[in-house]
């Protein structure tokens, strides 16, 4: 039945004398309608997942091209070729065509992929939020070449106008750089999200700054900024810590080429806010120079896997005697980079089990244990397996693994 | 399993008006004897916590064949100065070590393992 | 019944009768004519002091980053004085030494000899031998008795490996391992030397070994012995085992390819000083004997180079190149004076 009908659809059959019912006077919108859509209280039990999609079936076919081949001057042939008249006339039949026509039409053209990969779908993979938008465009023969986009943020703001009412469009807050200390952020509104992310990646291409790093790692010292009632403590770190800081800090971190650092975000968890303040900290970092030439003392390096050799980074001019130095100046660096300010750092309680007295009891349990994993790799490395020297007089009380564990052991070894 | 409760490897070091032994305690688990050589009340059981812990004995062979035994001497001679009992097995192997003379026993013991290897041949 | 009294009698007896066997006397002490103790050598002042000057201390080697486990922290920093830099910076030098004191340079072990008593009434006690460890608190490793009792009954000091490995089982070192870590042995061995992880061998052998142990000797002959043969001296130079190095080759007079790397260098200083080692640690030799005329370094060395030296046509060779190059840079060095004779007169003028 709904064969008859399909083909009626598609004006093969017309006018069919035969098996009229009132199916078949519906329109080929309806018939569709009818495979491809769910009611709402359906779509909302969930109905409406792995439904067909509307297909065309009269995919390949060409007007004035049909199963006989007749030439029709004006249809499918120019009128006059030269100046002769073409007259209409039936042309051999092509007996391929058929089998073109069924083979086009099975071939489904593949759907695009609409998931991203793990490393490339952001923070989550709900949101936009962490994702790469790729370097903004150039401009004026200005190229972005080894930049990259990061989106930090987008969501949907409304706001209400006198004829429209309530209209909303899509924010997107974004931070583009280098790597290589260059970097910059821009916030964008647009109807639509694509237009959003294109406006503000450009803008931030306009709005780019240099930030001077510490040998090419981390940020120069310690500091504190704030905005608003943002206030973040970043700590300069050694290098190979990584970045354990705001995912946000982060992909500004990443955009601007530092690899190490530590920040703690208090306060206010705005996210505009935090970036803000992050660059705002970033920019009015002290040179080493002008450090020494504040305090006028030599500022000195020690690195503890150097041995703690003193390195001098920057001296002033003229330096301070020690008689010159008061006692109520703050000498020690990191206050000092930190504006007087001292970092409370808590000492994390125990864990509230520590104190049940069956963790004592387990404790001594689990003493017994305490060499298993030493003794186990120590083995392993002198006989290859869990044997020792008595494994060669007592053969029998060889352990013997599970077969599938065996073939690891063999891969391992 | 453990032997629980375990004690301070260095003994308790609490002091009785009893009389004292030296004397092994096994420890260890099951099939696979260790001993510990401990100062402890005469009167006390196996398990107690000892009032001090004065050497360890491993009676298993190990890969080169030796048996393992350690004495911490000092506290040995100041706690037999004090009249401690010393235990026959403990004397067995204070006498193979030289530090006390030979343990009667231990020259039964191998005047008994000659017999048989002689009666064996 | 017997026994019984007799366990009697002994336990009146326990109290006085603690017989004194713990002074453990080391063996060592005998010295064998044919081979020369380097001990003496070694440890006198002079030499040390030829040896660390040798050395060459380069605080850039000697504070570089090392991989030696311990966490990083971030760098610290600091404003201070003029006075409290140089302070930070002397302590740096003392720390310094400290990172190149050498690895003592000794004559090997030698084992026990006499047992310490026979008892032929005790054979067959055990079919095992026992092994009994003082571990009285306090005690030095070289102090302390660690005495076997053989199945046949005797009584003896324990041997240097059976030592090692009962005090490494009751007091354990964290760095080192009961066996011989495979990284000693012979293939791992070449492909260490190979790849001229010499320094990493050495520490390592350092920290498993004891100095007079036979298996320290070897390793460390055998890395002395690549590294002179490849030339790679200037790896050790700087660290602590540069001293020993020296001193090896000086022994077993084999310092030719030092010598030619060390004029290579232009460290004409450094090569006549280890001319002069040289004479102190074998004082009979031809050059020695014959005194040098001559108080220029090059020619001192010269003369070492004519009665001893193997490679006599390459070392004087490269001598000849030195003078010339320096004839060369003297007669630059006054070009330049003269080019700037007027200009530094005018400096001096200005002051």
């Amino acid at each position: 039945m709904i064969r008859t009908c399909l083909l009626r659809v598609c004006g093969l059959v017309k006018n069919s004398p035969r098996n009229v019912s009132s199916v078949s006077n519906e329109s080929a919108d309806e018939l569709w309608k009818g495979v491809t859509s769910v009611s709402n209280a359906g779509r909302l039990r969930g109905r409406a997942k792995g439904l067909p999609r509307k297909k065309d079936l009269n995919k390949g076919q060409i007007i004035g091209i049909g199963k006989v081949s007749m030439q029709f001057p004006g249809l499918n042939t120019p009128v006059f070729r030269g100046r002769e008249l073409v007259h209409q006339q039936k042309l051999p039949v092509d007996p391929e065509r058929e089998e073109r026509l069924a083979k086009l039409r099975q071939s489904i053209p593949m759907r695009k992929r609409m998931k991203l990969s793990r490393l490339e779908q952001g923070w989550t993979s709900a949101h936009i939020g962490g994702r790469k938008i790729g370097p903004p465009d150039s401009i004026g023969g200005d190229t972005f070449d080894d930049f990259e986009t990061w989106v930090l943020e987008s969501k949907i703001v409304t706001h209400m106008t006198g004829n429209l009412g309530r209209k909303s469009r899509i924010s997107i807050f974004v931070v583009t750089g280098n790597g290589n200390g260059l970097a910059g952020f821009a916030l964008a509104k647009a109807p639509v999200q694509k237009a959003a992310m294109k406006t503000a990646k450009n803008r931030a291409g306009q709005r780019l700054m240099y930030i001077p790093r510490y040998k090419e790692h981390t940020v120069s010292h310690d500091f504190f900024t704030q905005f608003g009632n943002t206030k973040i403590f970043v700590k300069k770190m050694h290098e190979g810590y990584g970045l354990v800081c705001h995912r946000a800090i982060k992909a500004c971190c990443e955009a601007i080429g530092i690899k190490d650092i530590h920040a703690k975000v208090e306060g206010s968890i705005n996210l505009q806010n935090i970036i803000k303040a992050f660059f705002i900290g970033l920019l009015q970092q002290k040179s080493y120079q002008q450090l020494a030439d504040e305090k006028q003392l030599h500022l000195v390096e020690f690195k503890s896997e150097n041995g703690n050799y003193p390195e001098v980074i920057a001296s002033p001019s003229k330096v301070r005697k020690p008689e010159e130095v008061t006692s109520h100046e703050i000498l020690d660096f990191t206050q000092y980079v930190l504006g007087g300010k001292v970092i409370l750092q808590k000492k994390r309680p125990p864990a509230f089990y520590t104190k049940l007295p069956s963790f004592k009891t387990k404790l001594v349990k689990l003493e017994r244990t305490r060499h298993f994993d030493e003794t186990r790799i120590n083995l392993l490395a002198e006989y290859g397996a869990l044997h020792s020297f008595l494994t060669k007089k007592y053969p029998e009380a060889k352990l013997c693994p599970k077969p599938k564990q065996s073939k690891n052991n063999e891969t391992e070894e | 399993m453990p032997r629980l409760p375990l004690h301070c490897s260095s003994g308790t070091g609490v002091i009785s008006p009893f009389s004292k032994a030296i004397r092994l305690a096994r420890y260890g688990c099951t099939n696979r004897p260790f001993y510990h050589i401990v100062v402890i009340d005469v009167k006390k059981g196996e398990r107690k916590p000892p009032i001090e812990q004065v050497g360890v004995y491993d009676p298993i062979p190990n890969m080169h064949n030796e048996k393992l035994v350690s004495f911490n001497f000092e506290r040995i001679q100041h706690w037999i100065a004090k009249g401690a009992q010393v235990s026959t097995p403990v004397a067995d192997l204070l006498g193979l070590a030289g530090f006390l003379p030979v343990h009667p026993r231990t020259y039964m013991r191998a005047w008994r393992n000659r017999r048989t290897v002689e009666k064996c041949s | 019944m017997l026994s019984h009294h007799i366990s009697k009698l002994l336990r009146r007896s326990y109290s006085r009768a603690i017989s004194n066997c713990r002074d453990f006397t080391s063996t060592n002490v005998e010295t064998d004519p044919t081979k020369r103790d380097p001990a003496p050598f070694f440890f006198n002042k002079e030499i040390q002091q030829c040896l660390e000057t040798l050395t060459t201390l380069d605080y850039n080697k000697v504070f570089r980053t090392r991989k030696d486990g311990y966490k990083q922290k971030p760098p610290e920093f600091k404003f201070l004085t003029d006075e409290e830099l140089e302070e930070a910076r002397k302590a740096a030098q003392y720390r310094a030494k400290k990172y190149l004191q050498m690895p003592p340079v000794v004559k090997e072990r030698l084992e026990p000899s006499e047992p310490l008593c026979e008892d032929p009434a005790l054979q067959d006690h055990d079919t095992v031998k026992y092994v009994f460890t003082d571990i009285t608190y306090g005690l030095k490793d070289r102090q302390r008795s660690i005495v076997v009792r053989e199945p046949g009954g005797t009584l003896r000091h324990a041997f240097w490996k059976e030592r090692d490995r009962m005090i490494q089982t009751f007091l354990p070192k964290p760095e080192r391992k009961l066996q011989k870590p495979k990284m000693f042995e012979d293939e791992y061995m070449k492909d260490l030397l190979n790849r001229n992880e010499y320094e990493f061998i050495l520490d390592r052998a350092c920290v498993q070994f004891e100095p007079d142990d036979p298996d320290y000797k070897a390793i460390t002959r055998e890395v002395y012995e690549h590294i002179n043969a490849e030339r790679h001296f200037d790896v050790l130079r700087s660290t602590r085992h540069f001293g020993p190095m020296v001193f090896h080759l000086v022994w077993t007079s084999n310092i030719d390819n030092l010598l030619y790397e060390m004029i290579e260098t232009n460290r004409i200083e450094d090569a006549a000083l280890l001319i002069r080692l040289y004479h102190m640690i074998h004082p009979t030799t031809k050059s020695a004997v014959e005194q040098c005329e001559h108080t220029d370094d090059v020619d001192f060395i010269m003369h070492y180079v004519r009665l001893e030296s193997l490679k006599k046509d390459k070392i004087q060779k490269l001598l000849q190149s030195y003078k010339e190059l320096q004839r060369e840079r003297e007669i630059v060095a006054e070009g330049i004076k003269q080019a700037h004779g007027i200009s530094s007169e005018n400096v001096n003028i200005n002051k």
